[in-house]
């Protein structure tokens, strides 16, 4: 227990308030359901006793045709209908993919429903598939995709933000030697483009290509008569004003209309593409700041390299602001995977979760678990995270050389 | 000033023109065939359509008339080993069976005399023969064989056709002349094979293509305001993007005001009352405002006030009747009983946002020297505020209305899509989902250039109002 | 306090307006309007040319048909006709052996203008729809067995339709077409100069002076104006306004002719002075819509929605509910070309695990009826005594051990060699982004999990469905079928070297029965043709047959109306306001 509450304390900002708190606790809550929700909601038994025989379906992957095919005499084997010798299932007995045509479409929260065990706690949907399923499949795609977005942005914005600034447009000075060698590397990146192998092979081949680059770069660094500078702020600002001269809906909709595969990866990789110029802003503009300051000018002075004074001396300070608009970051791309999951855009068809659950209210309005439970995660879920962001704002922040960053 | 301003437009139209230019390679990369889209509005016979060789001859003409029959952009980089006729083959599909078929038996030149020989065979036999007769057969294999990626399946095809063919005595002697010569140079193919490739040959090779491109064309009718006809309905497409604007604009105009006018004024209230209770609940129903989910809000508006389960008061969407006839009363009252929730969905959001900006603005506005100063000199708390402080906590304002312009244009999707209002959102999202690039592409272009525009607008006037503000140039 | 004054003077004065607007609504005399809501808007008014059923609607009440299907008896009625003409041998002549039909234009038909409709206007609706450059689509596909047209210059209201072999549809291609007045459509008189009998020879080679003009009627027969400006003809309403993604209003003509024809078909009454067709795309805001009053009728209602409204005793005495059956089949396309699905006893087995009961029970809500195949049961010749599939796993299953599926290297799914290749039993079934077909493939997917077979579902958007399905780019995929109103022609579906035979199904005996179909000399004859059909495709199994649904219809009880099996369902001119 004790410990438990260690670790509670340790989360950012537990101390800050009453409602910081109550924020934690629930997108744990959260977390836990997208983290063990297949176990907490899963049609499968833990375990079951067949003709003397046990099986553990949800662990050993057992389908219901296999069991049939094992036990002729119980066939067709129902996990919900088979009358087995003992049974244990799951707390929620349906997936969010298993359609329950009995229980009926739109079996309301208080509805009589035939059995206690096997009961929708919150409703049906049109197709008979459970709700507090959908709900618990609905935590694990948001965080999923929510946090997996963020850190794909952060990933690509903080080393190109603090890249643009650090170095801006004049800094950052190649031999021609470099350049050369540089584009010789890039037409046989090309050529491997052209060479009909697998996508393996040319990824392979890309890599050894960029890896030669980072070699012969080392390789080639004494050498001095360095002359040509390379706008790397221009062209990282450039870059960034390209995705943010478009409304970010539509870019989303561009790139799920024209990538064929459908899945979470693809929503998550379209919701970072519009995020990261978001982080690579914030971070430029932190770095920016600092580089300004005296410490960072002594560390220049005193001929350290540019890299170390950019990974010791900067990122972990001119990181905290960007840790609030990685949060501000999470509740707006949840925001855009449920508005997505509610067009019926980007994620599977047959996937339940809040937006697709909420999405299917708008037909039934009479169903109104469909409006509030569903509505109820997302809208919790932001005020979670809006929470905690606005208390790391109001942390007064890191001091150096008397100025606030 | 002026420099910095000419240099900004400068960047302005690079960014659009790789703008247009992505778009207009992510458009080329939709999955089916485009030509065919346009064929269903230039020529419906085509489903009615049951000889290939039809089929192939109104798919030709359709895609020579829409201009699909230029070369995409202005160069192309491709292995040498492809000739360049390769290139302007029309159908993708079958560009790229083509492209296969040589990467497979490795001699680009012969591999074209087989294509060829292939169009010549299924443009005799397919215009010779009934439909449905036996001739009928080896006019669908080359059809199929056109459009089958794995060479070894047409020959396997190939003589199991011919076999069926030569039992059979109505097929004239030259369709079974061509389909032996056609398995002949096959086997030849197959015969012939070299083991490997010099390396060379896959060295990628640059053709210039000249204006003569699509690209080009797409831009200069962009350009130019040339007319362009929906896929969808083969109304203007221009014309369709007018309306659903205004639309927009009302809509998120309204919202934009109302948000405005509340926010403003209920950030300055909190700014006023900071820290007593009265505000920080006000400040409570703000955030919750802030953070409800906009469709979720739509939902909930529409099931508590239109849906007549609990109470109905408004129609659940749609724009209303909007004829002319109906006098400005009945308009005007239709319009708003129409646009009600919709328009508070999309300004509760806002109304958050601007409230606490507004009320942070003026806390810092309030605590500067200038404030103390005038304090001090004896100056009423009222005039202090509403002549010195209030005006300069105004600034942020400027940004705000700025950077909520693009979103004025592009509109609201989800909220057109709940309320069914005809605006930009939805015709964007119907228009890519029926792959309409008439109409798509201008409005893409569209929204990209209104939003760089009012970026820079936003800029100067920021600059003007607030002379302190100085560009970093960097 | 000004912004408040400002909120609450908008406020009120919206409030205001809207009261307002409310009153102007209610008119006191006699003239009403009747307000149609359709889920979609027609993307024109052009009925040769429109794709959308809606647009055909609301066309046909401007441009009337020759002759239509009556909603009571299911037989063609005549409108412009004054009877329907019976089809007649031809002994002598160049079209010996083949069949003429004499068609005789009512006396009263007349255009807008005074002009009567006469033969003249028939031509030139055929010579359109024959013009090469016009995308006549089905007409065109319809009209080709036709031989011969004759005009007799004496008569102006008479033509003979001469057809030379024997077409099952040959009646419904000449009569069942919108006329259109030429004088309106073709004002530069281009068609004038070119005779029917090359217009519908299909080996005609123009001059290119001719190929010019044809080019530019086309044209301008295709333009913007024609498909939502300059909409006329000789029917009981005239196009009055379309507000694009809102409305299309007709209002009924001053004088209109076919008031004075004695015992008229039911079709040519009009009862409402206007027809307002709404837009609503959503159900929930049609329902909200019909409850309000805003809109009289509401057909094609999510079948639980309108269980529920059914049940909802406010609406009882509003309303009238009704269901008639439409002609439509629901089932699921499998394509015979994938080595797995080629198989029939996998198609079995995949028919075999389907919960039907489910579907019509949840996705229906009861409302619809099994079928064996692909012949509606309102039929005659229906097959009755056939019983439609039941689900049954263990039968399904055992069809999968039958076929050589055995899942041998214990990962959970069947697989089986193939061509020298180990296949796991896994399938795709292609949808579009629309709900109805999504449910579908849903309950598909969860059903055949049980029985062991993988189904995939790939959603694209509906363009891209069409394209796919017609590249046959797919493995299995939910279709439904319109069969026509009068008899099926299963050769397009179902005969081998059909090009539109989608699902690759090869069978002689099917052939065999359909070619015998289509030259059937009697009636009992065909329909034991039809028996026997419907056996084969029984047993073959070569598409999953689902249900034909029934229609959904809520009718304002202020008006007096019939519905029918016919689309869509409701006659808006048969409207009566009740006493």
């Amino acid at each position: 227990m004790r410990k438990m509450k260690s670790i509670f304390h340790r989360l950012p900002y537990w101390n800050d308030s009453n409602a910081v708190r109550w924020s934690w606790i629930f997108l744990m809550i959260v977390a836990f359901f997208a983290i063990a929700g297949p176990f907490v909601a899963n049609e499968k038994p833990y375990y079951i006793k067949l003709d003397e025989k046990k099986y553990y379906p949800l662990f050993q992957n057992i389908s219901e045709a296999q069991l049939s095919q094992l036990h002729p005499d119980h066939s067709p084997v129902r996990w919900r209908e088979t009358q087995f010798q003992s049974a244990i299932y799951a707390p929620i007995p349906f997936s969010h993919y298993s359609i329950d045509l009995k229980a009926g479409a739109h079996a309301g929260p208080f509805d009589a429903q035939p059995s206690i065990r096997f009961r929708h706690w919150l409703g049906t949907d049109p197709l008979g598939r459970d709700v507090t399923a959908g709900m618990i499949r609905g935590c694990r795609v948001s965080l999923l995709i929510g946090l997996g977005a963020m850190l794909l942005a952060l990933l690509i914005g903080v080393p190109l933000g603090s890249i643009a600034a650090y170095w801006g447009n004049k800094k950052w000075r190649l031999s021609w030697l470099h350049v050369l060698l540089a584009g010789i590397l890039v037409i046989a990146g090309l050529y491997t483009f052209f060479i009909p192998i697998s996508i393996g092979t040319k990824l392979f081949a890309l890599a050894l290509i960029i890896v030669c680059l980072v070699v012969l770069a080392i390789l080639f660094k004494k050498f001095k008569s360095k002359r040509i500078a390379i706008p790397l702020d221009q062209l990282i600002m450039g870059l960034i004003s390209i995705v943010d001269s478009f409304p970010a809906l539509f870019i989303i909709l561009m790139l799920l209309f024209v990538i064929p595969v459908k899945g979470w990866f693809i929503v998550l990789l379209a919701i970072a593409v519009i995020r990261w110029p978001v982080m690579a802003r914030y971070m430029r503009a932190e770095v920016y700041k600092m580089k300004e300051s005296n410490y960072i000018k002594a560390a220049q002075v005193l001929n350290l390299r540019d890299l170390y004074i950019l990974r010791h001396h900067i990122i972990p300070f001119a990181f905290r602001p960007v840790m609030i608009s990685f949060v501000f970051g999470v509740s707006s791309a949840i925001l855009a995977e449920s508005s997505l999951s509610f067009l019926g855009i980007g994620l599977p068809a047959e996937e339940l979760n809040w937006g697709r659950l909420l999405a299917q209210a708008r037909n039934h309005f009479d169903s109104w678990w469909l409006v509030l439970f569903p509505g109820m995660a997302i809208f919790f879920t932001l005020i979670a995270l809006y929470t905690i962001g606005n208390a790391m704002q109001k942390e007064p922040s890191v001091i150096v050389d008397g100025q606030k960053f | 000033m002026i420099r910095s301003l000419l240099r900004k437009v400068f960047y302005a139209i690079v960014v659009l023109w790789i703008l247009s230019v992505i778009i207009f390679w992510l458009s080329k990369q939709m999955p089916g065939d485009e030509v065919l889209d346009y064929v269903s509005i230039d020529d419906t016979r085509y489903a009615a359509l049951i000889n290939p060789l039809d089929q192939r001859t109104s798919y030709g003409q359709v895609a020579r008339e829409r201009g699909f029959y230029f070369p995409g952009f202005y160069f192309s980089v491709s292995p040498s080993l492809f000739p360049d006729s390769v290139d302007l083959i029309l159908n993708r599909d079958e560009k790229v069976n083509v492209k296969n078929w040589i990467t497979v038996y490795k001699q680009p030149e012969r591999v074209l005399g087989f294509y060829h020989l292939l169009l010549q065979g299924m443009r005799s036999s397919c215009s010779s023969v009934q439909t449905g007769s036996p001739g009928f057969q080896s006019c669908l294999f080359y059809a199929q064989s056109l459009a089958t990626h794995d060479p070894e399946i047409i020959y396997t095809n190939a003589v199991a056709v011919s076999g069926q063919i030569n039992t059979d005595s109505s097929v004239t002697a030259s369709i079974r002349e061509d389909l032996s010569s056609l398995i002949m140079m096959m086997e030849d193919l197959k015969k012939n094979k070299p083991s490997g490739l010099a390396i060379s040959s896959w060295m990628p090779t640059i053709r210039w293509h000249g204006t003569q491109n699509q690209y080009h064309q797409w831009m200069r009718g962009l350009l130019l305001q040339q007319p362009l006809t929906s896929l969808i309905d083969g109304r203007n497409a221009w014309k369709k993007i007018y309306e659903a604007l205004s639309w927009t604009l009302l809509l998120n105009g309204l919202s934009l005001l109302l948000a405005l006018a509340a926010g403003i004024r209920i950030g300055i209230w909190s700014g006023k009352h900071h820290g007593r209770g009265s505000e920080k609940s006000i400040n409570w129903i703000l955030f919750a405002l802030f953070a409800i989910p906009s469709f979720w809000l739509a939902t909930l508006l529409i099931y508590f006030f239109a849906s007549g389960e609990v109470i109905k008061v408004f129609p659940a969407g749609g724009i209303g009747d909007q004829r002319g006839d109906a006098g400005i009363f009945s308009t005007v009252g239709n319009l708003f009983m129409h646009l009600f929730l919709p328009v508070i969905c999309l300004a509760a959001g806002a109304l958050a946002y601007v409230s606490r900006q507004m009320k942070e603005s003026f806390l810092h506005e309030a605590k500067q020297p200038y404030a103390l100063a005038l304090k001090a000199h004896g100056v009423s708390k009222k005039t202090i505020h509403r002549f010195h402080v209030i005006p300069n906590a105004l600034f942020p304002i400027i940004t705000i209305i700025g950077g909520s312009v693009p979103a004025l244009l592009s509109g609201s999707l989800i909220i057109e899509v709940i309320f069914n209002i005809p605006g930009m959102g939805r015709l964007m999202y119907s228009s890519l989902l029926a792959r309409d690039w008439p109409v798509a592409f201008p409005l893409l272009m569209m929204a990209a250039f209104v939003t760089v525009v009012s970026y820079i607008l936003t800029d100067l006037i920021y600059k003007w109002a607030d002379p302190r503000v100085k560009t970093v140039e960097g | 306090m000004r912004t408040k004054g400002i909120i609450f003077f908008v406020l009120v004065s919206g409030i205001t307006f809207s009261f307002l607007s409310c009153k102007n609504n209610t008119t006191t005399d006699d003239t009403y309007a009747v307000n149609v809501r359709l889920p979609n808007e027609p993307e024109n008014l052009h009925p040769m040319l429109t794709k959308s059923s809606f647009g055909i609607q609301i066309a046909s009440r401007v441009l009337l048909p020759a002759a239509e299907f009556d909603p009571k008896t299911l037989k063609l009625s005549p409108l412009l006709l004054t009877e329907i003409p019976a089809a007649r041998e031809v002994t002598e002549g160049p079209h010996a052996g083949g069949t003429v039909y004499q068609l005789n234009f009512r006396p009263e038909a007349v255009w807008d203008n005074g002009q009567p409709v006469t033969s003249a206007d028939y031509l030139f609706t055929i010579k359109a729809a024959f013009n090469p450059y016009i995308t006549g689509s089905s007409w065109k596909g319809f009209l080709a067995y036709v031989s011969e047209i004759k005009t007799d210059p004496s008569d102006a209201k008479k033509v003979e339709v001469y057809f030379d072999s024997t077409y099952i549809l040959a009646l419904e291609a000449i009569t069942n077409i919108n006329i259109y007045p030429s004088h309106v459509y073709d004002p530069d008189r281009i068609l004038d100069e070119f005779p029917v009998e090359q217009m519908i020879s299909p080996d005609q080679v123009w001059t290119p002076e001719q190929d010019t003009l044809l080019k530019k009627f086309a044209s301008s027969f295709q333009s913007v104006t024609y498909f939502r400006d300059t909409v006329q003809g000789a029917g009981p309403y005239a196009f009055d306004s379309w507000t694009t993604g809102e409305s299309i209003r007709l209002k009924r003509k001053q004088n209109w002719w076919g008031d004075t024809v004695a015992d008229a078909p039911l079709l040519l009454k009009a009862y409402p002075d206007e027809i307002n067709y709404k837009f609503i795309a959503d159900a929930a805001t049609a329902e909200a819509a019909l409850k309000s009053g805003e809109v009289d009728i509401l057909s094609e209602i999510p079948p639980a929605d309108f269980v529920k409204m059914m049940n909802d005793d406010a609406l009882k005495d509003g309303f009238e509910f009704d269901t008639p059956a439409i002609m439509q089949i629901f089932y699921i396309e499998i394509n015979h070309r994938d080595p797995i699905l080629s198989d029939k006893k996998i198609r079995q087995a995949l028919a075999y695990s389907i919960d039907y009961d489910g579907i019509m029970n949840n996705m229906l809500a009861g409302l619809g009826q099994r079928t064996i195949g692909p012949i509606h049961p309102q039929r005659g010749y229906y097959h009755k005594s056939l019983q439609p599939l039941e689900q049954d796993l263990n039968k399904s299953m055992a069809l999968i051990k039958e076929a050589g599926w055995e899942d041998t290297n214990g990962n959970g799914t069947p697989d089986k060699l193939l061509s020298g290749k180990r296949e796991e039993l896994i399938v795709d079934i292609k949808v579009s982004t629309k709900e109805e077909g999504q449910s579908l493939a849903a309950i598909i997917k969860d059903n055949a999990q049980r029985v062991g077979i993988t189904v995939n579902i790939v959603a694209v958007d509906p363009s891209q469905f069409t394209q796919d399905i017609r590249a046959l780019k797919f493995d299995m995929a939910p279709m439904r079928n319109r069969p026509l109103a009068s008899i099926d022609d299963l050769y397009p579906a179902f005969y081998s070297t059909s090009p539109a035979n989608r699902s690759g199904i090869q069978n002689a005996e099917i052939d065999e029965v359909i070619t015998d179909i289509r030259t059937s000399e009697s009636t009992a004859e065909r329909d034991s043709n039809y028996y026997k059909l419907q056996e084969l495709i029984y047993q073959e199994q070569p598409a999953i047959y689902l249900y034909v649904p029934m229609d959904r219809i809520i009718i304002s009880k202020k008006y007096k109306t019939i519905t029918s099996s016919l689309k869509p369902g409701y006659f808006e001119n048969l409207f009566e306001l009740r006493a």
